[in-house]
């Protein structure tokens, strides 16, 4: 027995993401080959080479190389399964 | 272990999304019953107010995912359909800049959970134009839980599958608590590798006759969260009960 909700909202998502550069408090950050202005007004000292975790436009945590890299790698896994499984079909 | 399903709980839409997409459920054996909580539910009466709001002539901004919700008599899909300016947008900064660049006024309209509010407080202290407002419609999570412990006791709660990126804010601390009312936590991802560690985690502690936080997502978690984004949400919002 699963307690399924009617109406399911998935806002929940955040990607990790490396800041390119930054103007004022909006930095362009790179989401793995995705360019996008994310805002810094929720994390503190970061600066050009840093990773973020981004939400909705926002920076809301700052993230090691390795602990994004992590991600990325997790993202790629599951993309090359996916066409594996899509050639297999 | 008792002699029925082992029966974690995850209390995320996006968990939901993930654990049906990559078929979880049908992975492990059958002593075990991944229970789905009820996720992030808008009220009927805010999506009322804010169709209410369009048909007064103003523009709603909102993420895509909130437009099929239905209200008490539709949804603001069918407001749009009826003539309501009902827009998307990606961002609490995207619909500030939408307001800068109109003469009408614009109500961004979003329901969320720790995770998003911060982001709604942020453009709030950063003086958005008077034609900007926002509808807050923000909960959170461990109310939420209180409430499925208190209500659900047809449900055998075993453990807690918790919101990652709600821990990004907040932190693992406030679930210590749940934690000393005997629920094994385990505060995970989205990916399916993380919401599996984090079952594990919970089995587990189970095995074990424990009961505390975990953390299975240590690479977008740490135990303290995120002061400066809680530091400006309490300047901005106030807790009030939901009802």
């Amino acid at each position: 027995m699963s307690h399924k909700p009617k109406v399911t909202l998935t806002m929940c998502l955040a990607v990790p993401g490396e800041i390119l550069s930054i103007t004022n408090s909006t930095a362009t950050v790179d989401l793995g080959g995705i360019k996008q202005d994310v805002r810094l007004d929720l994390v503190e000292d970061t600066t050009v080479g840093h990773y973020v975790l981004v939400h909705v436009g926002y920076a809301i945590q700052l993230m090691t190389p390795a602990e994004a890299k992590e991600t990325f790698a997790l993202f790629s896994e599951y993309t090359a399964a996916l066409e594996q499984e899509l050639e297999d079909s | 272990m008792p002699d029925r399903p082992i029966s974690p709980i995850h209390v995320c839409g996006t968990h939901e999304q993930a654990i049906t997409k990559h078929g979880i459920r049908s992975l492990p054996p059958d002593k075990l019953e991944v229970l789905s909580g009820p996720g992030l539910r808008t009220p009927a009466e805010d999506i009322d107010h804010v169709i209410a709001i369009a048909k007064s002539g103003a523009t709603i901004l909102t993420y895509r995912d909130i437009l099929r919700v239905p209200g008490s008599k539709m949804s603001l899909t069918d407001a749009r359909a009826e003539g309501a300016d009902v827009r998307i947008v990606c961002s609490a900064n995207d619909a500030v800049r939408r307001a800068e660049q109109s003469a009408d006024d614009i109500v961004f309209f979003r329901i969320s959970f720790e995770t998003t509010t911060p982001s709604n407080a942020a453009v709030l202290m950063n003086q958005p134009p008077p034609n900007f407002s926002i509808f807050a419609s923000h909960r959170l999570i461990p109310p939420a839980m209180d409430t499925l412990i208190d209500d659900g006791l047809d449900l055998n709660i075993d453990g807690f599958i918790a919101p990652g990126h709600v821990a990004t804010i907040i932190g693992t601390h406030p679930y210590e608590r749940f934690a000393k009312m005997g629920y094994p936590i385990a505060v995970a991802g989205f990916e399916p590798i993380d919401i599996l560690f984090a079952i594990i985690m919970i089995l587990r502690q189970i095995r074990g006759g424990e009961a505390m936080v975990e953390n299975a997502y240590t690479r977008a978690v740490n135990d303290s969260g995120n002061t400066k984004a809680r530091e400006l949400v309490d300047q901005v919002f106030e807790v009030v009960d939901a009802d």
